[in-house]
């Protein structure tokens, strides 16, 4: 008698009274009957209880998607297709943020926010500062998106982390970010000590588009970043693949920029090392600052074993950096290394027409 | 006693004689130099008067300069450019007039070489060099060739070729096996603004007569030319990895014969990633990206038996074409960003791939 009490009991448990771990999905559209199912992602995402886990059908949802509770939220794949679009609603997209109007924002959540599989698309944005999607203050990992056309006003931006009293960490792989007009990935918090840790990895970044000085990936103050082996290319006016501006540890490693015509990477400040990537085809002009492979602004970071090929310098160590600069390759530059400080910093150069220049008259003095 | 040491001053005499005439071995070095920076080494003014010059050299070193000549080797040689002072670039440019026909294919094209290695011998290793064919002034009929390996084995490293383009017939380096069956190596070499080809490698050979070891180079066709990275033609052995290929429009590697291996290459804003029309050549873990609109296609497969697996292919119309041929050879390759992500596939013939923002998965087409 008492067995099967205990016997009915765990019944009763099991299928009518959900236990407080168990995992809640829901299904964005009509793919999944066997879960509660939901129009927009938006509905999904904010039903009761909060979901563990959100599944969106193939198709295109036009709305704005704010994330304030830990979940998953993953495009699937139905029959012949594995596509899920959030694009712009009717009207274009409206400001949700202070940075900006954002298709899918991540805001304070407390717990792990991934994400993956998704297209998020501005075409139609009809608005001055569109961002794709944006961790603001929360952890968790973005992989498989494709972020794309957030421009037209020459402010787009793909993906943006931000860091703050949290101190999140944020990854982004595998992810194919392209047609902004800004900044592809921008990373950063407020000036100070770390409040964000962004892993960057395996990205095809780019080509941004417009005038307004397109950058692949910008690195800002209060981050500690982690980037490697992303591929990252330019080719609009005025593009550079990789800016760093005070950043406190991590690495710029392994990365494949081609065809920035600024800058493949610049590194105004921090202590970031740069190393082992591949800067290729940075070409808009000759014996100046642009056209650069590298252009350094410290003497801090190390920036070592990279290899730059045809480009119009090498290197400009700006009259600042010098000694934390070797063991680097340029082959195929009217320019190696740029006003040149002090020293001899040993690297290795073929086909260079110059292998230390300056454009100051009587140097660096 | 006195006879030991009568000995001992013998041997240090001889020692001593040993010392001041060198010997003649075949293992010695012959240096010169081109151009007047090294002046301990007999010097010419072209590399054209160093190579020819008696003894043949082992090693000629290039000052930085300009060298308006033709090149053509035929002996094993190592043909380096230095660097002096503040510079490390060794120009060969075209001599005044242009370039003029001065080697034939094994298929009887005609070809303007600027570096001609003809039948070498022993190895001929060539680096640090810029090899520059502007203003080539070559007319159509004849291939602008800027190093002509011609059945000879050796190097190519750190090369700059560029400017082979003008008559829509423009390659940078032409690999050409042969019953020597030479092995040649390609490798951190630059190549740009040809309009035909990057790179070739060929044999008229049903069987391998060339093994072609291309690694670490990038390769960057002339804009809106309609060019091949890489073209691996006939009978050979080759081994393609780790180059970074933008052609612009047209094909990246197209694998046209041969056994071996293409891996890890990374090929971007192509129309055609990867073609593959042979089945003894793998096309394994490369990556494809922006095949740009229209019809791109990131990897062509036209074969039911070659491996094709571990590829990535991002942002392409199609992600990759199955000619009606391939099929379970076609695996494990990853496929993000594409309208279609497999085209023309036999039915029941699909291998497991993986697919993210894929509009059709199996576009069908067979």
């Amino acid at each position: 008698m008492t067995r099967t009490k205990t016997l009915l009991f765990a019944l009763a448990l099991g299928v009518q009274v959900p236990l407080a771990s168990a995992k809640i999905t829901y299904a964005v559209g009509t793919c999944e009957p066997k879960f509660p199912s939901y129009p927009t992602i938006s509905a999904a995402v904010g039903a009761t209880p909060p979901p563990n886990v959100v599944e969106v059908c193939p198709g295109t949802y036009n709305e704005q998607v704010v994330i304030t509770t830990a979940m998953t939220v993953e495009g699937i794949s139905l029959n012949n297709s594995t596509q899920a679009i959030i694009a712009v609603p009717s009207g274009g997209l409206v400001n949700n943020t202070g940075e900006g109007a954002v298709q899918l924002l991540v805001q304070n959540v407390s717990g792990e926010v991934n994400v993956s599989n998704l297209t998020v698309d501005a075409a139609g944005n009809n608005t001055g500062l569109p961002i794709g999607v944006m961790f603001q203050n929360s952890s968790g990992t973005m992989s498989h998106l494709t972020v794309q056309n957030q421009s037209g006003s020459g402010f787009g931006i793909g993906v943006f982390l931000e860091g703050g009293s949290a101190n999140p960490s944020v990854t982004l792989e595998n992810s194919n970010v392209q047609a902004f007009d800004y900044e592809g990935i921008a990373v950063g918090t407020f000036p100070g000590p770390s409040e964000l840790t962004a892993t960057v990895k395996g990205n095809f970044v780019g080509p941004g588009t417009g005038s307004n000085f397109p950058t692949g990936i910008v690195l800002q103050p209060g981050t500690t970043p982690f980037i490697s082996g992303n591929l990252i290319t330019g080719g609009s006016i005025g593009s550079t693949g990789i800016s760093i501006n005070d950043t406190e540890g991590g690495s710029i490693s392994k990365n494949t920029i081609v065809s920035e015509v600024f800058y493949g990477i610049v590194v105004l400040s921090g202590n970031t090392p740069v190393s082992s990537n591949i800067i290729y085809n940075s070409t808009y002009a000759s014996y100046s600052n642009y056209g650069d492979g590298l252009a350094v602004w410290s003497s801090v970071p190390s920036v070592t074993g990279n290899t730059i090929v045809a480009v119009g310098t090498g290197i400009d160590l700006i009259c600042r950096a010098s000694a934390n600069v070797h063991s680097n390759t340029i082959q195929d530059a009217p320019g190696g290394l740029w006003d040149v400080p002090f020293g001899d910093p040993a690297n290795t150069f073929y086909s260079v027409g110059t292998i230390r220049g300056t454009e100051y008259v009587g140097g660096c003095d | 006693m006195e006879e030991k040491k009568m000995s001992h001053m013998k041997s240090v005499l001889f020692l001593s004689v040993l010392a001041a005439v060198p010997l003649v071995s075949a293992n010695a070095a012959t240096t010169y130099a081109v151009g007047w920076c090294e002046p301990g080494l007999p010097s010419f003014e072209t590399i054209t008067e160093a190579l020819g010059a008696t003894p043949a050299p082992t090693v000629v070193e290039v000052c930085p300069g300009t060298y308006n000549e033709q090149v053509v080797i035929t002996n094993a040689v190592a043909l380096e450019g230095i660097s002096v002072g503040d510079s490390a670039q060794a120009i060969i440019a075209v001599p005044s007039g242009g370039l003029a026909a001065n080697a034939t294919t094994d298929s009887g094209q005609s070809v303007a070489a600027q570096v001609w290695v003809d039948s070498a011998s022993g190895e001929v290793k060539l680096t640090n060099v810029t090899v520059d064919a502007t203003g080539n002034n070559v007319p159509s009929g004849t291939d602008i060739v800027g190093v002509f390996f011609q059945n000879s084995p050796g190097t190519v490293s750190h090369f700059t070729i560029q400017n082979q383009n003008g008559n829509g017939s423009g390659v940078g380096i032409w690999l050409e096996g042969g019953s020597a069956n030479p092995s040649v190596n390609v490798e951190d070499t630059n190549l740009q603004a040809f309009d035909d080809e990057g790179m070739v490698a060929e044999t008229n050979s049903s069987t391998s007569e060339l093994t072609a070891t291309i690694t670490g180079n990038q390769l960057t066709a002339l804009p809106n030319s309609i060019s091949t990275g890489i073209d691996l033609v006939g009978g050979l052995t080759a081994t393609v990895s780790g180059n970074l290929i933008t052609v612009g429009s047209g094909t990246g590697v197209a694998i046209d014969g041969g056994h071996g291996s293409v891996s890890k290459n990374t090929v971007l804003n192509t129309p055609a990633g990867i073609d593959l029309e042979t089945d003894g050549v793998s096309v394994t873990s490369n990556t494809v990206y922006n095949t740009l609109g229209g019809y791109g296609i990131g990897i062509i497969a036209n074969s039911a038996v070659a491996p094709v697996t571990g590829n990535t292919v991002a942002q392409s119309p199609f992600g990759i074409l199955f000619e009606c041929n391939a099929g379970g050879n076609v695996h494990s390759n990853t496929i993000l960003d594409a309208v279609i992500g497999l085209y023309q596939v036999p039915i029941g013939a699909v291998g497991a791939n993986t697919y993210y923002n894929v509009g059709t998965v199996n576009g069908g087409g067979c």
